[in-house]
């Protein structure tokens, strides 16, 4: 869809004080090109030409919240980065800000008439598994982990999206599978695993990861800006890297444990209520997940700038 | 009541009769009955079988060599077996006195002991086993040049001699109580491939010992260490702690590589001493070598890789396909992985065709692997023909491999359950000891044009058509051995 150039671009961003919004949204006030920035989010934002609508995507009445605002200031672009990556032990509220989230948003986006929508998403979606490909392509079917609230979730949203994509054809859907996230600025999972002092690890394996630094996934947002390309992605390194490796680059050591017991103890601590994380977590430090970046190559143009190794390094505080 | 028992392991009787090798060479005016020493085909130097002449101590070898001048030039590949095999005299191991029959061989190729490579390990064993008993006087006294007869060729894997052929000192029993010496009047020159004696006789025999040993003891030391330290950086990687930084796609470490090159050379050339046949059959542009799968533990992949990358340097680097049970296996799945292995899928495999590499496939699978020892060399299910269907969808063509050593090399002697390791079993297996290995590479297995992988005829009879030519291969090469650890 043609946008006109100059100062003219229209953006809305839901979540602006999350972890893609935050790395996004310094460079969307920097952008000469934005002309007009809506934010939605629970915590207020402020910045030139930003209008902030305090919105809290888990209430039932929030799609009629967001259709108003974005139907009284028309957006060309929504960017819906409204998603967890912090630390919660509210598997309930997640599920309720993520999955629930985006389905008003993405009703709210068609209602309003947005032009384009961009969703980031993650390659666990693929799933750590023993019949995974060399590299999994864009198409292939999203096993997740089974027994992960989050990861599941994650599925969900894509499934939403898959949907969304066919009903909706008119409403552009650019989805950017991330590899794991890392760098000195950003917190989700995969960093808070590279900075524990010793990274837990399964004896005789080692998986091959693959990272994205978070300077190349906000130069990958910002570039959506002008003529956005839907489809779906897979955004990562140009390399791979075994798992020990990453760790190391990352300044720490790993703690290889043999994988029943690593299972067991788990299982242990979860019941114990001291951690919350699933044991089919651990299948991602079992099984190979290697993204094909090819289409977000050819079709994106995404150039990395960093590699899983720099990505890695980065992680080093 | 040996005979019985080996050539019921013989892996070629019930399925060669069955069915036919598809391309028997020149089996037809031979009759079966007559127990032919075969010889091997394919470029290795035909070896003439000389009249019998005095062997120490070796009971089979008169029946054996009586047959030899119905058959004098003995170019023809053994028959397929039939039940009359089971008649035909058998050479046991235990029939022989091992040292005696180190000092044949030490006394019959002298010439060949200087070249040959010394494997630092084979030397102790040997030099145990041959100092301090003399040889007992060769009938012939110290014998002209020689060759290894090839008479005794398909029975020298005996099944119930087994343990005391194979576990004994590596390159003394098993595989000398099998040689008999013939004079050779024309002294062509044996083929370099051909010299596989026990390196360590020569510095045990030759007069200044002492000073042989001490002149390349520090090589092997230095040898010897950087074998070991590739060892190390090889199990770190495995355990997953030591992971490298420059992988391809598929896991393979190129510097891992590098680092236990060292390691891999020494199982390579001196443990195994791997001797390649055929090599020149791999096209450029990618290739299906399909190859029998055997030994606890799959060396059979590397070493291929290793045949390819040395005999075809002009080739892109080879991978090998590891069913999940070997590549999910901790450590070793793992060090396989950065190694060059790659999970078999028809989707890798796919891939690592559209790159032009030769792609090594083991159609047996976990089968190959998991047989008792007493079923080495007989080729199990091919799998589902995956191997046909690649080959059809990519019109790349198949090329039939036979491994020989790999067996014998990690005999599976049980199993132990491996429920908690994740993987099917443990296998109990030894060190990997030194059999010889023999790799011989097949001519192509065309495609026939047109076809698709949805004509099960054709996928079925590409699947057989390949079984049996591994089948044969196989045979020849065994026939063609005279000893489990010296080829």
């Amino acid at each position: 869809m043609g946008r006109e150039r100059g100062s003219s671009l229209r953006v809305a961003v839901t979540g602006p004080t999350s972890e893609f919004g935050a790395l996004l949204l310094p460079r969307l006030l920097a952008e000469p090109r934005i002309e007009q920035l809506l934010t939605f989010g629970p915590r207020p934002v402020t910045g030139a030409r930003l209008q902030h609508h305090r919105v809290d995507l888990t209430r039932w009445d929030v799609e009629s919240e967001l259709e108003a605002a974005l139907s009284e200031r028309p957006v060309d672009l929504l960017y819906h980065l409204a998603f967890l990556h912090g630390r919660t032990r509210s598997a309930g509220f997640a599920h309720e800000l993520e999955v629930i989230g985006t389905l008003h948003t993405l009703a709210a986006a068609v209602r309003a008439g947005v032009r384009h929508v961009v969703v980031p998403s993650t390659t666990v979606v693929y799933g750590a598994r023993a019949g995974n490909p060399v590299l999994i392509d864009e198409e292939a079917p999203l096993h997740g982990s089974p027994g992960s609230r989050f990861v599941t979730d994650r599925v969900e949203i894509e499934k939403q999206l898959l949907t969304f994509r066919r009903d909706h054809p008119g409403v552009g859907l650019t989805v950017l599978r991330f590899a794991p996230v890392l760098g000195p600025t950003v917190d989700n999972p995969a960093t808070r695993y590279f900075r524990r002092p010793l990274v837990p690890t399964l004896l005789g394996f080692d998986p091959l990861w693959q990272a994205v630094h978070e300077d190349d996934v906000r130069d990958l947002l910002v570039a959506q800006l002008e003529a956005p390309v839907s489809g779906t992605f897979n955004v990562v390194s140009d390399d791979v890297l075994p798992l020990s490796s990453l760790i190391r680059l990352a300044g720490t050591l790993p703690l290889p444990l043999p994988p029943p017991l690593a299972r067991a103890a788990l299982r242990g601590l979860n019941s114990a209520g001291m951690t919350a994380t699933p044991g089919s977590l651990l299948d991602y430090l079992h099984y190979s997940w290697v993204a094909d970046g090819a289409r977000a190559r050819t079709r994106l143009g995404f150039r990395p700038r960093f590699g899983a190794r720099e990505a890695a390094a980065s992680v080093r505080s | 009541m040996g005979s019985r028992r080996v050539l019921g392991n013989d892996p070629f009787q019930r399925g060669a009769a069955e069915r036919p090798p598809v391309t028997p060479p020149t089996t037809a005016g031979m009759p079966p009955e007559q127990p032919v020493p075969p010889e091997r085909t394919g470029g290795a130097p035909v070896r003439t079988e000389a009249a019998p002449g005095p062997r120490p101590g070796k009971k089979r070898t008169g029946a054996r060599t009586a047959s030899v001048p119905a058959t004098p030039t003995a170019g023809a590949d053994r028959p397929p077996a039939r039940s009359t095999a089971h008649e035909r005299p058998m050479a046991t191991a235990q029939t022989l006195s091992p040292a005696a029959d180190v000092a044949s061989v030490r006394k019959s190729r002298p010439d060949e002991d200087a070249t040959t490579p010394v494997a630092p390990e084979m030397a102790v064993p040997l030099a145990a086993s041959v100092i301090p008993e003399p040889p007992p006087a060769a009938p012939s006294g110290p014998p002209p040049p020689e060759r290894v007869s090839r008479a005794a060729k398909a029975t020298e894997a005996p099944g119930e001699a087994l343990p005391e052929a194979f576990f004994a000192p590596p390159p003394a029993p098993g595989s000398a109580s099998t040689l008999s010496w013939t004079p050779l009047p024309d002294t062509t020159s044996p083929a370099p491939e051909r010299t596989p004696s026990p390196p360590a006789v020569k510095t045990v025999e030759g007069g200044g010992t002492l000073g042989e040993v001490l002149r390349v003891a520090p090589g092997l030391l230095a040898e010897a260490w950087s074998a070991l330290e590739a060892a190390i950086r090889a199990l770190r990687a495995g355990l997953g702690t030591g992971g490298g930084e420059q992988l391809d796609v598929y896991g393979r470490d190129t510097r891992l590589s590098e680092a236990v090159a060292p390691l891999v050379d020494f199982l390579y050339s001196r443990w195994f001493r791997v001797e390649v046949e055929g090599a020149t059959h791999v096209p450029a542009g990618g290739a299906l070598l399909v190859a029998n799968h055997a030994g606890a533990l799959p060396l059979d992949g590397p070493m291929l890789h290793e045949a390819l990358r040395r005999e075809r340097p002009d080739l892109p680097e080879s991978r090998w396909l590891a069913e999940d049970q070997v590549f999910y296996a901790p450590l070793l799945g793992t060090l396989f992985n950065r190694l060059g292995a790659v999970r078999a899928s028809p989707d890798s495999a796919t891939r690592l065709l559209a790159e032009g590499r030769p792609v090594l496939i083991f159609p047996e699978g976990i089968q190959g692997i998991g047989k008792p020892f007493r079923e080495r060399y007989r080729l199990q299910r091919f799998g589902r023909g995956g191997f046909v269907k690649l080959a059809l969808r990519t019109r790349r063509p198949i090329l039939p491999v036979a491994i020989m050593g790999a067996e014998e090399t990690l005999p599976l002697l049980g199993k132990l359950p491996g429920g908690l390791l994740g993987v099917p079993y443990v296998p109990v297996t030894p060190v990997p000891l030194p059999a010889k290995w023999r790799i011989r590479i097949g001519e192509p297995i065309a495609v026939p044009a047109g076809a698709t992988e949805t004509d099960l005829t054709v996928v079925e009879s590409l699947v057989d058509a390949t079984r049996n030519t591994i089948e044969h291969m196989l045979r020849e090469l065994l026939g063609a051995r005279s000893g489990v650890f010296l080829g």
